[in-house]
């Protein structure tokens, strides 16, 4: 009951409203779960179940989205009616919690998780740590989880925990915020209309800053949510494995925003490739797969934003799995996996570049601006951001593999290390006025 | 124990570090006060603030000497919008290929509290590709520092120098080698200016805005401590100082390494309020309220310039001296060959036509300023070419 009521106190420091909708939602979500048991009409219930939490998600998301493309698309015959577009304000997570609904009432459905109390369910969907921007967590696991809490952390589950928020500080303060935010010059940079000639480095600095700051930011999100999660007896699942050492594009998605990636495969890809495969009697598998994988990535892109750069990157990457799936493509030795984790690395980065353009003329400019030959004498500005950034990445990924291991009086000192310089940051900040960058993924 | 207080110890230093590295990396973390690396600015963006009577950097930072401004006399002095260049500077981006003229310079060639400053009124006179390298605070370690930096890649044909006497030649302290050396004086500053001012330890009576009459008018005159403190100082002790030392030994580099490159060099001489204003005052005994708080400077032993309470300062002597920064620059370019831009002349008659270049409030010049400048710069530039 008190992490209900913390949670929904949380999310309404944002806005008082989001709070009612999430609650409404929740009601709703309750009683079509308790109605989908042992019903006869399971399917149906499910099915409105569904379309409920999608229907909230496309009216507070994609509404003026779509409304703004039909506009575009009639515009040239003017029409004298164009649609009106809605005036709504986007609930910060909503894009999480309806597809926590979604898993919830399909659980129930597959009877695979057994109704909850009304309490459990709002806390399912209201838990603040991950509320705003996940991980999605299977409603069978957060349930488990929620009826087995320990009375009393352990000591090792205490370290765990302190260890990933402190992570994830470094992460979002020090890295994302306080180095790889100079990648969004670059964006500003590509956002100026015409064809400015901007320094070349200013965008290749750019493309490998947003990479880093886009991980940085999210991953950082996380080790919070979880480290916060893990100090209340939750568990919540990893997100990502260490992504930009994938050897290949489908291996990234394994490894980036796993949770999301899962939440997809259950729920869209293999319902959907089962489907397909039986009705034409495994025939065209091949075409099947790759059919459904491309619509799954181009889902996934438009989940990410209302606006076309996303449903192009989503099918940026579905482009790169496909192919990947044609060709068969498996790094075999050494040197291929090192050469194929370096290609992967960049095919993700271009998508990056479409990701995090205000719009495909932006987009253009920005690959325009990294071919071109422009200044290239300002590389010592360019580059100590970039290498200082990426260092403290590479090291904090090799850390979390497990790769790196510094004995106990080293851990002390880096500790103490992180310690002064996110105080240092904090008071830098508190001090030049409020200027701290909202979760990226936040506003999804 | 031992050996907690040396992690402890390790960890701190490391974690000094590893600011320093962070600061340097991306210098818009700095605040406004800090040593300047680079500007603060967000490059790449648009800028925009309105200046009222009331955020005047005299009241800032001195505001026991001001009357309160009446709420229906707060008038909107300025309203500034700007963009940033690529390394936050203030210009359209992008940065033009070739640059005909860099400008070096503080807040005044800036543009603070300004919408169009003088370099962008004189490249639009004379269609010149100007790169304005201005910032708040700008030392002459700074401006080297940009000339190399940022200056002489680009080649240009000139560079301006900025220089206002009684801050650039005055009390000179290279920029600090450590960005976190200054930023505990910062954060104090932030955190003690609420509870603590100048006022609480040195109470004077307001006395500004004040009624001085001049040839032919009277304006309501507001200064700064800090000019009127440099004032005090003859020609003959400032060129005997450590101050002038400094700043000749920065602008010769400067000039060198300018040359070397086959860029031309002049000096603009910023004048501050009371150097113009301070001679055209009809009464002295006017001008005597200025003298609250003012504590002369006299030449120290080994060349510093130190306050002494001892002297008690006068109004002839300020006047007499308004102008001793003005003819030590007069005479370096003499000697160095080096171009020097004078707007003395014209914001002196200004000022007796009843236009005053110089904000109300504030330090600053106003857009009339900023116009005389612009207009005294390119009548240089025609009578004297870079050879």
């Amino acid at each position: 009951m008190l992490l209900v009521i913390i949670s929904y106190l949380f999310y309404a420091l944002f806005d008082v409203r989001f709070a009612v909708l999430l609650a409404g939602l929740s009601i709703a979500i309750y009683f079509i779960g308790q109605a989908i048991s042992n019903s006869p009409r399971a399917y149906w219930l499910a099915t409105i179940g569904v379309a409920l939490n999608l229907s909230v998600l496309f009216i507070f998301k994609y509404a003026n989205f779509f409304l703004d493309s039909l506009h575009s698309i009639l515009a040239p015959s003017n029409l004298t009616n164009p649609p009106v577009g809605l005036n709504l304000l986007l609930p910060i997570g909503i894009s999480f919690y309806t597809f926590q609904g979604i898993s919830y009432i399909v659980g129930i459905y597959r009877k695979k998780v057994l109704p909850a109390s009304f309490l459990d369910l709002m806390l399912y969907l209201a838990f603040f740590p991950k509320l705003i921007a996940g991980p999605f967590v299977s409603p069978k696991q957060f349930f488990d989880e929620l009826h087995h809490l320990p009375g009393r952390l352990s000591g090792s589950d205490q370290t765990a925990a302190f260890r990933l928020l402190l992570s994830g500080l470094v992460k979002k303060v020090l890295i994302a915020d306080s180095l790889a935010s100079l990648a969004q010059v670059a964006y500003r940079a590509a956002a100026q209309p015409g064809h400015p000639a901007f320094p070349t480095l200013l965008f290749i600095q750019g493309f490998y800053l947003y990479a880093i700051e886009i991980y940085a930011d999210f991953s950082g999100y996380t080790d919070l949510a979880r480290g916060s999660a893990l100090l209340l007896g939750f568990r919540l699942p990893e997100n990502f494995r260490q992504p930009y050492l994938s050897a290949t594009p489908a291996e990234f998605w394994n490894r980036w925003h796993m949770s999301l990636t899962a939440w997809f495969r259950e729920y869209l890809f293999f319902p959907m490739s089962r489907s397909l495969l039986t009705r034409t009697k495994q025939r065209w598998s091949r075409q099947i797969q790759i059919g459904v994988n491309m619509l799954t990535m181009i889902l996934i892109g438009l989940w990410h934003g209302a606006n076309w750069t996303f449903v192009v990157w989503g099918a940026w990457h579905g482009l790169l799995v496909s192919i990947e799936r044609l060709t068969g493509w498996k790094p075999q030795k050494g040197w291929q996996t090192f050469l194929s984790t370096l290609i992967t690395f960049h095919l993700v980065g271009i998508g990056w570049v479409l990701f995090n353009s205000a719009n495909f003329s932006a987009a253009v400019r920005f690959f325009a601006g990294m071919i071109s030959i422009n200044n290239l004498y300002w590389l010592p500005d360019f580059l100590p951001p970039l290498l200082l950034a990426g260092a403290l990445m590479v090291g904090l990924d090799l850390i979390e593999k497990g790769s790196l291991h510094f004995p106990a009086r080293i851990q002390q000192v880096g500790f103490i290390t992180a310690v002064v310089v996110l105080t240092g940051l904090t008071i830098l900040a508190m001090v030049r006025g409020s200027d701290v960058h909202p979760f990226i993924y936040g506003n999804f | 124990m031992l050996s907690a207080l040396f992690n402890l110890t390790l960890g701190v230093l490391l974690g000094f570090l590893l600011l320093e590295g962070v600061l340097r990396s991306n210098s818009q973390l700095l605040l406004r006060g800090m040593a300047l690396p680079a500007p603060i600015d967000a490059p790449i963006s648009n800028r925009q603030y309105d200046v009222y009577y009331s955020d005047a950097d005299e009241i800032f930072w001195r505001p026991d000497l001001f009357h309160p401004i009446p709420a229906g006399q707060n008038k909107l002095e300025a309203h500034v919008d700007y963009q940033t260049d690529e390394f936050g500077f203030r210009n359209t981006p992008p940065i033009p290929t070739k640059v005909d003229l860099v400008v070096l310079g503080r807040s005044i060639s800036l543009g603070a509290q300004q919408p169009s400053p003088w370099p962008e009124l004189f490249a639009n006179r004379m269609n010149w590709k100007v790169w304005n390298l201005s910032q708040p605070g700008s030392g002459m370690d700074t401006k080297l520092d940009y000339l190399r930096r940022y200056a002489l890649p680009r080649r240009p044909s000139w560079v301006v120098v900025e220089v206002q006497p009684a801050i650039d030649i005055s009390q000179l302290e290279p920029s600090p080698s450590w960005l976190i050396s200054s930023l505990p004086v910062q954060v104090l500053q932030y955190f003690l200016k609420p509870f603590f001012s100048p006022a609480s330890f040195d109470p004077v009576p307001p006395i500004y805005p004040l009624k001085v009459d001049l040839p032919g008018r009277s304006i309501q005159l507001t200064c700064c401590l800090h000019y009127l403190e440099m004032q005090t100082v003859d020609a003959k002790t400032w060129q005997a100082s450590q101050d002038w030392t400094f700043f000749s030994g920065y602008m010769n580099t400067l000039v060198a390494e300018a040359r070397k490159q086959g860029t031309c060099v002049a000096i603009l001489y910023a004048p501050s309020k009371p150097e113009i204003y301070f001679p055209l005052a009809i009464n002295p005994d006017q001008l005597k309220p200025t003298l609250y708080g003012v504590v002369p400077l006299r030449l120290g032993q080994d060349g510093s310039l130190i306050a002494d309470s001892e002297i008690t300062p006068n109004v002839e002597e300020l006047q007499k001296n308004a102008l001793a920064g003005r003819n030590l620059l007069i005479n370096y370019s003499r000697q160095q060959g080096v171009g020097l831009i004078d707007p003395s002349q014209a914001f002196t008659q200004s000022v007796l036509d009843g236009a005053d270049p110089f904000m109300v409030y504030d330090s600053h010049w106003n857009e009339t300023g900023h116009e005389l400048v612009a207009k005294v710069a390119a009548q240089f530039f025609r009578d004297n070419p870079c050879r």
